[in-house]
């Protein structure tokens, strides 16, 4: 029997919410309402962030509002997620004629959905071609278009970028608004593609000193665990207290701190959520969602899977470092990066950013021994695992929850400097392809991954690895055994998953 | 009435009494757009999009030719002094009045010629050196140092939620480049809207969505340019920086809610 039953607990991810489900389990606050409204207005913009950070549901809430009253009046939203293998897969004029058809079918999708006059749509997919067709039908139905590209850049695959941002700026004018989601790190915009002349850059950050902080974690917990905050499970701690410090210990990241309450409520040994709840939640959080994140990520980086073992050493070095400084009065939850390091250990400190270890806060703050550095605040998952003792204190949970004044300060030379970064190859494959569709099984990665005996149907049917099932047509799909819509659906899902995160 | 961005842009120029009149005429007609833009989106679609962009740019201009007044009182005197004149007429153009290209707006230096050596090259023609308010001389001189300051400050007023997080992504060396990059193209988008040059459906180029969003990154730029001037000690009417955060911090709140 199918299992139809739709829960939003295991749903970690924007782009798997069905439409109709969507708005019953977002909330935004003024912060994301913020980038909403520049994600709406007519100009290109690139939303970049970590994963988890938002960037699909404010990109799909976006889109929705482009195609609501009042916004719509004036505006004609298209969705497209590009999270397609071929895309990955080929370069120059290939990439172009794939990326069109996609395009021009979401097109032909919402003219159908949200046009009511007639209208004729049929452009050839090249790039001139559609940009003219589009300009044709905005001037007919009087709307402007606003085309949201969700999962543009790949982290471990950058050769097909340059082609994407040429074809963003291209078929951005006057009547076409271009919005695409980007992970930090993105590098190659290409040559004709300029990154602060070409497109506003938005990145996701959710500030824990901002007012809309708390309010906003105060909310997705009414949304999404009314149980967790009844008045008699937090019985030891505010609501807004909780809320700030989960979302802080997260730092920021909705992903993780849905991961995080979906334990929470697993482990609830009494009805009261007890520090101790809290703390088991963090450290759970470290070994089985952190740590397991950078081996998730390991053979989706393509050309750059050295890399992550000395970004597993630096995360290791930073949580330590920092570790021991917190008892010094004023001290927090940060460090101050000498600019050195930063520089030279880029691509590492970028990873742990894309895995939510860390966050970048300011750009350049002056250090004590001279010179400037970057300033990370830190997960306090991690950091909880190298404390002394380890344990989740009033003292402590009142510590981490206001700002810091202080904050380690990591100079020049040092732990920092014996990291040895490997070469990499911007030309290999990802690794994930070539793996055996098991790694798509039901478990703590994938909530929402396959079962057994789905995987045994699979594989009966010559689909062996991701890239065999990537590759197959949902016709091929429909053919096996006990496969209808909702696994095709979930398979397409958790495949996203595995290929993009 | 609003007079926040008008406060904070001209700053205390009463002390001033050789250009008082000049600058209470920049500070009225800086509060009367002020005003204008926060009540901008009760009004229809239709005046919004007639009417924004007009109050955007004359705000833009007007805070931008206040603050090069108050670095270089002598450029703004001598304008003063030309308008005063008999000879002077609105029915032509004026060469000497400040211009968006060349006072305010300038192309940065390629970058081999941002190189200190080359900057700083003592068989440099001073009179060819660009004077121009975003331009990279006055970036090195003026703005990168008070970008430093403000978030080095030790009162930490970047640490506020409203002043933090974009300018807290900026490395001080980009700064300038990025802020005149950003400020041209807003500068552009607004003067689209402005002169009768667009010949497609401007209602779809200047939609509401836009237009207010436009509005409210002018008041940010407006409030970030005249916050740093008051960073720079040789600027006149500077005002205690403290106050000036305060009157920024309110321009940002305000912005950040504006339109929705």
């Amino acid at each position: 029997m199918e299992d139809k039953y739709f829960d939003s607990s295991l749903i970690l991810a924007a782009e798997d919410f069905p439409d109709d489900e969507f708005e019953k389990y977002h909330t935004f606050s003024e912060y994301e309402n913020k980038i909403l409204r520049k994600l709406i207005a007519h100009g290109p913009v690139l939303l970049r962030g970590g994963r988890g950070s938002g960037k699909s549901t404010l990109m799909k809430e976006a889109y929705f509002r482009t195609n609501r009253v009042p916004v719509s009046t004036s505006t004609l939203g298209v969705y497209l997620s590009l999270r397609y293998l071929p895309l990955l897969k080929s370069e120059g004029l290939e990439y172009e004629k794939i990326f069109c058809k996609l395009l021009i079918e979401k097109i032909k999708n919402v003219i159908q959905k949200y046009i009511e006059t007639e209208v004729f749509f049929e452009p050839e997919p090249n790039v001139g071609n559609l940009q003219q067709a589009l300009f044709d039908l905005s001037s007919k139905i009087n709307k402007r278009f606003v085309l949201f590209f969700d999962d543009a850049a790949h982290i471990g695959r950058e050769t097909p970028l340059k082609d994407f941002f040429d074809i963003f700026r291209t078929i951005s004018s006057s009547y076409v608004s271009c919005k695409a989601a980007i992970y930090p790190g993105v590098t190659e915009f290409g040559t004709r593609f300029d990154l602060f002349n070409d497109a506003s850059v938005i990145d996701i950050a959710r500030n824990e000193e901002a007012n809309s902080f708390t309010p906003f974690f105060v909310e997705l917990l009414k949304v999404r665990y009314p149980v967790l905050i009844t008045d008699y499970a937090l019985r030891t701690i505010s609501l807004e207290h909780f809320a700030r410090f989960m979302g802080r210990a997260v730092t920021g990241n909705v992903r993780a701190f849905i991961f995080a309450c979906n334990y929470l409520l697993d482990i609830k040994y009494s009805e009261v959520i007890a520090l101790a709840d809290i703390e088991a939640t963090l450290k759970y959080l470290a070994s089985e969602y952190y740590w397991p994140l950078l081996e998730e990520l390991e053979p989706k980086l393509g050309g750059y899977e050295p890399l992550i073992e000395p970004t597993r050493i630096l995360a290791e070095k930073l949580f330590h470092l920092v570790s021991e400084t917190l008892d010094k009065p004023d001290y927090g939850p940060s460090c101050l990066v000498h600019r050195e390091h930063v520089e030279r250990l880029k691509k590492l400190f970028e990873i742990m950013e894309y895995a939510g270890f860390i966050v970048k806060r300011d750009a350049s703050r002056a250090m004590k021994s001279g010179g400037r550095g970057t300033r990370y605040i830190l997960n306090l998952c991690n950091l909880i695992e190298v404390i002394p003792n380890s344990r989740l204190t009033h003292d402590l949970v009142e510590k981490w929850a206001s700002t810091e004044k202080e904050y380690c300060q990591i100079f020049r030379g040092g732990e920092l400097d014996k990291i040895i970064l490997p070469e990499t190859s911007e030309k290999k494959d990802l690794g994930i392809l070539e793996m055996s569709v098991e790694v798509l099984k039901k478990s703590k990665v994938y909530p929402y991954g396959l079962t057994d005996h789905k995987i045994d149907i699979l594989k009966e049917g010559e689909i062996v690895t991701v890239s065999d099932l990537a590759e197959a047509s949902d016709d091929k799909l429909y053919s096996l055994p006990d496969i209808g819509e909702y696994w095709v659906n979930r398979i397409r899902s958790v495949l996203g998953q595995a290929i993009w995160m | 009435m609003f007079t926040d961005i008008a406060k904070l842009s001209c700053g205390a120029y009463e002390q001033h009494d050789n250009c008082i009149e000049i600058f209470t005429n920049l500070y009225n007609v800086i509060c009367n757009f002020e005003d204008r833009i926060l009540e901008l989106p009760h009004e229809d679609d239709e005046t919004i999009r007639l009417l924004g962009p007009f109050y955007g740019r004359s705000l833009l201009e007007n805070v931008c030719t206040t603050i090069v007044g108050r670095f270089d009182p002598f450029r703004i005197l001598f304008v003063g002094e030309v308008q005063k004149q008999d000879s002077f007429g609105i029915a032509s153009r004026s060469k000497s009045a400040i211009q968006w290209f060349g006072d305010i707006y300038e192309k940065g230096l390629e970058n081999a010629e941002l190189v200190p050596e080359k900057m700083w090259s003592s068989n440099k023609d001073f009179g060819k050196v660009g004077r121009g308010l975003l331009g990279d001389y006055y970036g090195e001189l003026y703005w990168r140092p008070a970008f430093v300051s403000l978030l080095d400050d030790t009162n930490d007023y970047i640490g506020k939620p409203y002043l933090s997080d974009e300018i807290r992504s900026i490395p001080p060396e980009h700064f300038v480049k990025q802020t005149r990059e950003g400020l041209s193209k807003l500068y552009s988008k607004l003067s689209k809207g402005v002169h009768s040059e667009l010949v497609i459906r401007s209602e779809l180029v200047f939609d509401r969505p836009t237009v207010l969003l436009l509005m409210s990154e002018v008041m940010q730029y407006c409030a970030l340019l005249s916050l740093l001037s008051h960073k720079v000690k040789t600027t006149i009417g500077a005002m205690e920086f403290e106050d000036a955060v305060k009157r920024y911090d309110s321009i940002m709140e305000r912005s950040e809610r504006y339109g929705g």
